[in-house]
């Protein structure tokens, strides 16, 4: 897992971390994390906001619907029962209207209207005619009901006050449930008698049931005491009390929201039934309301955790994308920048040597000539010439003279720059000269020299003396480097990018980790005081750049080091702004 | 066989005059070009070590009068400041040898016996 991670993670993670050696110009995982956050927070914040706002609006929108729905709903319930109520009302008016009080006081008269009425209205069940005692003079339906007195009963007394009357549904003593309207008509001579009609409440029920309800939901209704007048799918049986209690009485239709025993919340719409004695109960459930709302809920969540995981990842993508990109091109810049750093060094510390060089050797000329002179002054006389000790001491001082001299001509070397002269070049005919320089030592030390150059090897366009220079200096080095009978190695490639490479290895002593870092800068040297001047790789450098080309070194201590020349197939003939020197 | 020794440096020129002088040659140290020049017309002097520069006439310039009046001048440069390039014109121009101080006088005085 850490490995796959490792794998993923991009290289400014590590950047300021451990190895100290490459500067780092920013906190890159500040500023990736900063533009994550921000980024991160721009997105989805107004996201979130969005979701939640427009859920609340649906949420509200899909309740007002609701109970905009339940309250029309309930609306027209009442209005269809207020309705068929009426109508059977109407129907009683109708024969009222249409029959004296001698036409209707014959149990045949009667009987055909009840036919008539059940044909044309339906849901009669009887007919009666009563009189202003409340005796049941005339009676047409299945029983036996004449001349029974209503005389002392509540709907007899209500009927005769309001002129008409519509009762609860009660059972009666013939255990079905049912209901009594009752109207009263008056006579010419002031007086009054009543036309009863008793009512099957299939047809209510009828109604009610035929309303498209959803699950859950239930209506019916329930007379003002709260017993409940016709059958309920959940909320008790006819004639039981509602259980959750009727609301409080408003004229028009009205939905409130409450509990059931459960504790899930309902809806309940109701409209108290005007003249009658009832009230007309609606109930939604709420999931059933908030179906809608729940699907949609749901959808909302599903897209919002999409578009954060998207969001997510595209902004970690990008974020690291782009972190890595600044990153990146910040270490090429500072790449770049050390290279021109150590090529500007090198530069001025090439002018400071060639200015050095020149002011030392005319006081070296002095010592050297003055330590001569005195050579040849102690020559000539007889005294000094047997003494060895004094022509000794003068030898010295001339061979000091003389290393002196040969630093200053590598330092004027060094900083010198000569036009380049282009020519074709045989690398294996220069590699050939470079070993015959140093045939002689190769066989005193017993030193193996092995070249592998193939063939087909291209003709180079470059600066002859340089290259020669570079690959004396390269092997002067490795010949410094090795014990006696050691392996030199010279091998030769053309590499894919059009470039030639040049390897030089020896099975010498090696470069620590730490000096490979230096041994191109000038005066640095492993040599002691063995001489070397700490110039020779340096200048090699130098020539290498001269030539387009680049030097790397790769070594193991005690195992051998091996330098690698790469260099173009051929340079411009222009060439020669380096440092200037005279 | 008599040499001129040209230098600004007195101390360079007195000791390598000294030194020839010692071999048995006769010499003649001078510190400047326009001396120089002057010392060459009487005609005595068989060769020159010359220093490029000079305070007055540039070494360069001195040789090129002096081959220019004395064809067969052997005439040895010895310079602490000049490069391959000063060297090659010295040598077109008709300096014998070109030698960068310090230099051996044995082998100055072998390029000016020729």
């Amino acid at each position: 897992m850490r490995r796959l991670l490792f794998r993923f993670s991009p290289q400014f993670l590590d950047a300021g971390s451990g190895g100290e050696s490459r500067t780092v110009l920013f906190n890159y995982r500040r500023i990736w994390l900063v533009s994550v956050l921000l980024l991160l927070a721009v997105s989805i914040l107004p996201m979130g906001l969005l979701v939640i706002i427009s859920s609340q609006l649906a949420r509200e929108a899909i309740g007002s619907e609701n109970r905009l729905r339940a309250v029309r709903l309930t609306s027209n319930t009442r209005r269809t029962i207020s309705f068929f109520l009426e109508e059977r009302l109407d129907a009683l008016r109708f024969i009222a209207r249409q029959e004296s009080f001698r036409g209707l006081n014959s149990e045949l008269q009667l009987a055909y209207l009840l036919r008539d009425l059940q044909m044309g209205f339906g849901g009669f069940v009887d007919l009666g005619l009563i009189n202003a005692d409340g005796l049941q003079v005339r009676y047409a339906g299945p029983f036996d009901l004449t001349g029974k007195n209503y005389g002392g009963q509540e709907w007899f007394r209500v009927c005769v006050e309001k002129g008409f009357f519509i009762s609860d549904i009660f059972l009666g003593f013939r255990q079905i449930p049912h209901m009594i309207i009752a109207l009263k008509v008056p006579k010419k001579d002031g007086s009054f008698y009543l036309l009863r009609a008793t009512l099957d409440t299939r047809k209510i029920i009828r109604i009610l049931s035929s309303l498209e309800l959803s699950e859950g939901s239930d209506a019916f209704l329930c007379n003002r005491e709260g017993l409940i007048q016709t059958p309920s799918k959940y909320y008790g049986n006819v004639l039981q009390r509602f259980e959750l209690g009727l609301p409080g009485y408003s004229p028009r239709s009205r939905v409130i929201e409450a509990r059931d025993r459960k504790g899930k919340p309902i809806l309940i719409g109701y409209a108290y039934i005007k003249d009658s004695p009832y009230v007309l109960i609606l109930v939604k459930r709420g999931e059933e309301i908030m179906k809608g709302w729940f699907s949609l809920r749901t959808k909302i969540n599903w897209i919002f955790f999409l578009s954060i995981i998207t969001v997510c990842v595209v902004v970690l993508g990008i974020s690291t994308f782009m972190v890595n990109r600044v990153y990146e091109n910040d270490q090429a810049r500072l790449r770049a920048m050390e290279r021109l750093e150590a090529s500007s060094r090198l530069i001025s510390i090439g002018r400071l040597a060639a200015g050095v060089a020149h002011e030392i050797n005319n006081p070296l000329a002095i010592i050297s000539g003055n330590a001569g002179l005195m050579k040849d002054l102690f020559t000539l006389k007889k005294e000094y010439r047997e003494d060895p000790q004094l022509i000794g001491l003068v030898d010295d001082v001339l061979e000091s003279v003389e290393r002196c001299g040969e630093i200053t001509k590598q330092l004027l070397g060094f900083a010198r720059h000569v036009e380049a002269r282009v020519t074709p070049i045989r690398l294996e005919e220069v590699v050939a000269e470079v070993i015959s320089f140093l045939k002689k030592e190769a066989s005193d030390r017993k030193i193996e020299i092995q070249t592998d150059i193939p063939s087909d090897f291209p003709v180079v366009f470059l600066d002859r003396g340089k290259l020669q220079q570079i690959l004396l200096n390269l092997v002067n080095n490795a010949f410094q480097a090795m014990d006696d009978g050691g392996r030199l190695q010279i091998k030769a490639r053309e590499r894919s990018d059009g470039r030639v490479e040049i390897e030089v290895r020896d099975t010498g002593c090696g470069i620590s980790e730490e000096d490979q870092k230096k041994i191109f800068e000038p005066f640095f040297t492993t040599k002691g005081t063995k001489g070397g001047t700490g110039l020779g790789l340096s200048i090699t450098y130098g020539l290498v750049q001269k030539l387009k080309g680049d030097i790397k070194v790769r070594s193991a201590l005690g195992k051998g080091t091996t330098f690698t020349v790469v260099l173009p197939l051929k340079i411009e003939r222009k060439e020669d702004e380096g440092p200037a020197c005279g | 066989m008599k040499i001129l020794v040209v230098d600004d440096e007195k101390k360079i020129a007195d000791t390598i005059a000294q030194r020839l002088e010692l071999r048995g040659i006769e010499t003649a140290p001078v510190y400047d070009g326009s001396s120089a020049l002057e010392r060459v017309r009487d005609n005595s002097f068989n060769g020159i070590i010359l220093d490029l520069r000079l305070p007055d006439i540039d070494g360069t310039e001195v040789l090129e009068r002096v081959m220019k009046e004395h064809p067969h001048m052997r005439v040895v440069i010895l310079s602490g400041h000049a490069n391959e390039g000063d060297f090659r014109i010295c040598m077109e121009l008709g300096a014998v040898a070109c030698f960068r101080k310090p230099a051996d006088i044995e082998m100055l005085l072998q390029a000016l016996s020729g």
